[in-house]
């Protein structure tokens, strides 16, 4: 309970700090709207066009923000409650593209291996092994 | 139906950190606006937020779109009709 506990703290303030990110990474468009309507150009499609670089920016700084979070393993590690451990803690740079939320690793974990590897990222054979090795754990 | 509660629960999460990062801004801006008084940077400082907030969600609306709707339809529809 403690560790689901900690990890939902963990991921809210994971999730809290990429949001705060994409909203910094969206002041450039921003100023450059502030300056286009201080300017006279107060248009809709001067807007539309700073509110979709805004959008490219936040979504860079997101995807950015995101991969340096979910490659810090040790931070991750750890064994659920009911004694599975979460895939994302264990896995190596390929599983990370489908395991970015925990609420996904948890369910592939409790799953049996054909669900596992009817994920498209899930097919090679280190994955393969590392899967095996957190069934035969978590029997253990 | 388990996986379901997950989606709802990551679709929740999202939903309560876009409205704190929303709120912060504002918070923010205001905080900003109130030691600020100089038209011109006023206006400049409205128009930011304004984008940043609409940055926010449009960002939010394609988290929850883009990522986790299609995760919900995998669960509804075994055959992976979503995935091809």
């Amino acid at each position: 309970m403690l560790f689901r506990l900690n990890l939902s703290l963990r991921e809210f303030r994971k999730l809290y700090v990429l949001y705060i990110s994409a909203g910094i990474a969206a002041i450039p468009a921003g100023f450059i709207y502030a300056l286009l309507a201080a300017k006279g150009y107060e248009r809709p499609w001067t807007a539309i066009s700073t509110i979709v670089l805004g959008f490219l920016m936040a979504r860079q700084t997101w995807k950015y923000i995101e991969r340096k979070f979910f490659d810090e393993f040790p931070s991750m590690a750890g064994i659920s409650d009911n004694g599975y451990i979460v895939v994302a803690a264990q896995a190596n740079g390929t599983i990370v593209r489908f395991n970015r939320r925990v609420v996904r690793g948890e369910y592939i974990a409790k799953s049996n291996m054909a669900a596992a590897q009817s994920y498209p990222d899930n097919n090679s054979q280190s994955v393969n092994e590392s899967m095996a090795e957190h069934h035969a754990v978590a029997r253990n | 139906m388990a996986q379901d509660w997950h989606v709802l629960k990551a679709i929740g999460m999202h939903t309560l950190n876009s409205g704190a990062a929303i709120l912060s801004f504002v918070s923010l801006s205001c905080l900003t606006r109130w030691l600020i008084t100089d038209c011109k940077l006023r206006y400049y400082l409205d128009k930011i937020e304004g984008i940043v907030l609409i940055v926010l969600v449009v960002i939010f609306a394609y988290n929850v779109i883009v990522d986790l709707l299609p995760e919900s339809l995998r669960n509804a529809f075994p055959f992976k009709l979503v995935l091809a």
